[in-house]
């Protein structure tokens, strides 16, 4: 028999955490592998294991306390280290877990419980439309496993054994459920996901993980800023409002004038306050009206250039403000490739985070790229499906100063860069650039990485293949062929120009005998190739 | 037939106003703007764009450009003095200060009638207006009623235009802010126009024929229109094209094409393909 352990404290959350760690350190590798598409792509496991990582760091360093505010500290670190929507939708999930333990310093297995089904429930919240056969069927598996054991009063352990099952059982559901995973032969990735952090949870608690030592190096590398710099602002001040009793919109409005970075984070009548001032005095004492203060940090920024500031109760580094002239408005964009990161910058896109379909960034450098403090405000542009909710991730944690365009490929986000104007007003750029985007048809062409059948026919491992709007559409046994029959896929009646950018793996002569070739083909379309530098993708075509 | 009428019409050169049509009318004369290379200065007339750019490649400077001399305008305003009415015609003062140059020497010339209309734009622009002020005066319209008809006239005239590179219009100070930082990256081509006499980007458009479409879009969105004017730079057989299909969508509508003249040249650099237009007023 397992020990049950009916009093669940801050140091089994822990464990549980490290559990959960431990396992993705196993596991991620077999989630990777449940691709839908035969395209190097969503690495979901390894995203999963990246958030994770982020909140086990914060859990491990974080003092001896309640299991609540550990959950919250768990929860925080998730939400800024979160990577690709499993990333975001996992973080959610401790969302949900802290809101059911907050404030309590133990908890019972009912309780706990009943924690993790509201995870299931914020998990489920996070995705705009739910679609079934997904990580979201699993999830509500998982609630109701948790539900009907929660109700026979069992054991946190069993009642995670019975979240497990029940959460199993949906898995294997998955695959008739949408069509996409059955023809692949796999399970859905996320929903995987899902079954091993409880699996680690179970196995943490329980104290019989044997995982490798956590490693996180690959967590939290921020870029730093080494040029001399001036802070105009530069006392980083936090605090917390406790008994919050004013308006959320008078606050801002208040702070906004006394300094930059922003951050509210409002709770049940609590609030979390983060500002770059020169007066953390003056803000101080304007909060005094709203509520009472606690944990109040006052940093100053120019002590060192990388600062490790608290924010809330999760630490994150974060750069100082640069105090020069501000851009109203400015883009971050999302780009993988040397090639296409300098086209994005030439045609005036302020910062560009490296990721892209293999390497998606976690909610943080979103975060970064905003306090780096060039622009009032910005628009994000993710540029790949997989990366849109940690976007608006950090669009809910940054407010008003972020906007998205929900770009979700190369081509897209080049055309709504183009269609950016830093001299008109926000809601104007967002409506061009959204036009913009839309009107624009793109692929992709890459080598399957294994057998698969499209449209009831045999494509195999080596295969050139052409993605449209992640379907395989097209493929071929040359490079040449697949290309063409994507190209003539893309192309339509008004298309007057095709764009291919190609990826790190090919030659500039070879890119340019194809493109020359096909410009051949296409008579009166005009054909332009450009370096992309993209890994796994031969080629990025657009046709506009 | 040489026919003499007691309106003078003044018009800068950056018009390029064809030979004809100066030889057909005694009361209308063109006041030169200048290019200068270094310490060598031409009239605006005495050098084509083909010797602008070879010039320039020569030399190895950029090209500058001036305003007429005071002087050159005292004489075309001299029939004033005499009671003759001066309507003059002058480019887009974002690109030149053509037009304050003229207005403050007609303040020299007191109690007399002179008139100058800033164009908000040049070229052929200018050569519709200078038309519409000789067919007024031979009419027998007043001065005043003229040059308040080519007050509206260059309000509802919309000039845009394509450049091979932004070189030009930066190193001549003519556009600023965020558009001169823009790159040939993709070849995007910002479609350019003149708006409250300065050169704003109206688009980004990436290739030549797409932007040459996107132009021409424009000007679909325009309903009563006057007249259509091409003027370019190079390139024959893309603005033959340009030409063929503004015909066919436009049977009713006058349509005209132009070369650019140094100056315009200068500012714009080699390539240019411009659309001027005006709706009826």
């Amino acid at each position: 028999m397992q020990p049950s352990v009916e009093v669940i404290d801050g140091k089994d959350f822990r464990r549980m955490i490290a559990g959960s760690y431990s396992a993705f350190m196993r596991e991620h590798e077999y989630i990777n592998s449940l691709n839908v598409f035969p395209v190097p792509d969503g690495d979901t496991g390894t995203n999963m294991l990246l958030t994770l990582g982020s909140v086990t760091k914060a859990v491990t360093e974080a003092p001896d306390e309640g299991i609540g505010s550990l959950a919250r500290r768990g929860a925080d670190s998730a939400i800024m280290g979160a990577r690709g929507n499993s990333g975001v939708i996992l973080s959610q999930l401790l969302r949900g877990i802290a809101r059911g333990l907050s404030g309590k310093d133990t908890a019972t297995s009912t309780e706990v419980g009943k924690a993790f089904q509201y995870g299931v429930l914020y998990a489920y919240r996070a995705v705009a439309r739910p679609v079934e056969g997904t990580i979201l069927t699993v999830a509500k598996g998982i609630a109701k496993g948790t539900y009907r054991a929660v109700r026979d009063n069992a054991t946190f352990a069993d009642i995670l054994k019975a979240a497990i099952n029940a959460g199993q059982e949906e898995l294997i559901r998955t695959p008739e459920l949408l069509p996409a995973l059955k023809a692949a032969g796999v399970v859905d990735a996320g929903g995987q996901g899902l079954i091993v952090f409880l699996g680690g949870c179970l196995e943490g608690l329980e104290g019989r993980f044997t995982g490798p030592e956590a490693d996180f190096g690959r967590m939290l590398t921020v870029p730093g800023i080494t040029a001399d710099i001036t802070i105009a602002h530069p006392y980083c001040t936090e605090f917390i409002v406790k008994r919050f009793a004013a308006s959320l919109v008078e606050v801002k409005r208040q702070l906004e004038q006394m300094g930059e970075s922003l951050v509210l984070a409002p709770g049940d009548d609590i609030l979390k306050v983060h500002i770059h001032t020169a007066q953390p005095g003056a803000v101080l004492e304007s909060a005094i009206a709203w509520g009472t203060l606690h944990d109040i940090k006052i940093d100053n920024m120019a002590d060192q250039h990388r600062q490790t500031i608290e924010l809330g109760e999760n630490k994150s580094v974060m750069p100082a403000a640069l105090a020069k002239d501000r851009a109203k408005l400015a883009v971050i964009s999302v780009a993988a490739g040397e090639g296409l990161i300098a086209i994005m910058r030439q045609l005036g896109a302020n910062s560009i985070i490296s990721g892209g379909q293999t390497l998606n960034p976690p909610v943080e450098e979103f975060i970064t790229a905003v306090h780096n403090g060039a622009a009032e405000q910005y628009i994000i542009l993710p540029n790949n499906k997989n990366i849109v909710l940690a976007a608006a991730q950090a669009k809910k944690l940054l407010g008003d100063q972020v906007a998205i365009v929900p770009t979700i490929n190369i081509p897209q986000g080049l055309a709504a860069i183009l269609a950016f104007d830093p001299d008109s007003q926000l809601e104007v750029n967002l409506s061009r650039m959204n036009e913009a985007q839309a009107a624009v048809r793109s692929g992709s062409l890459t080598m399957a990485v294994r057998d698969s059948t499209v449209a009831g026919q045999i494509v195999p491992e080596g295969s050139f293949i052409g993605v449209i709007d992640g379907s395989v559409v097209v493929w071929a046994d040359s490079m040449a062929s697949a290309l063409k029959k994507l190209v003539v896929h893309l192309v339509g009646a008004d298309t007057s120009m095709v764009s291919l950018y190609y990826g790190a793996e090919l030659a500039e002569t070879d890119a340019n005998s194809l493109a020359e070739v096909l410009g051949k083909e296409l008579n009166g379309i005009e054909v332009q190739i450009y370096f992309g530098g993209q890994p796994h993708y031969q080629f990025i075509v657009s046709a506009e | 037939m040489r026919t003499f009428l007691n309106i003078q019409i003044v018009i800068d050169s950056t018009a390029n106003v064809p030979e004809e049509m100066l030889a057909a009318h005694a009361n209308l004369q063109v006041v030169p703007l200048k290019i200068i290379f270094g310490v060598d200065e031409w009239n605006e007339p005495e050098l084509t764009t083909v010797e602008l750019f070879r010039l320039t490649r020569e030399k190895g400077v950029h090209p500058q450009t001036s305003q007429p001399a005071p002087g050159d305008f005292v004489q075309a305003f001299a029939p004033a003095a005499t009671g003759q009415p001066v309507i003059v015609i002058c480019l887009a003062a974002g690109l030149s200060g053509t037009v304050n140059g003229a207005k403050a020497v007609a303040k020299d010339f007191a109690g007399q009638e002179i008139y100058v209309v800033d164009s908000c734009t040049s070229a052929i622009g200018m050569i519709k207006m200078a038309e519409a002020a000789l067919a007024m005066a031979a009419a027998g319209e007043p001065a005043r009623v003229i040059a308040e008809q080519l007050e509206r006239m260059a309000a509802a005239t919309r000039t845009l235009f394509i450049v091979d590179s932004l070189e030009y219009l930066r190193k001549g100070g003519r556009i600023g802010g965020a558009a001169a930082l823009l790159g040939s990256i993709l070849q995007v081509k910002p479609i350019l126009t003149l708006r409250e006499g300065k050169v704003q980007v109206l688009d980004k458009v990436r290739i030549k024929t797409r932007a040459i479409a996107r132009m021409l879009e424009e000007l679909s969105r325009e309903d009563s229109l006057e007249y259509i004017g091409v003027v370019y730079d190079g390139e024959p057989t893309v603005v033959e094209e340009m030409m063929t299909t503004i015909r066919q969508r436009y049977p009713a509508i006058h349509v005209s094409r132009a070369a650019l003249g140094s100056v315009l040249g200068a500012h714009l650099g080699p390539g240019v393909i411009g659309l001027i237009f005006q709706s009826k007023v």
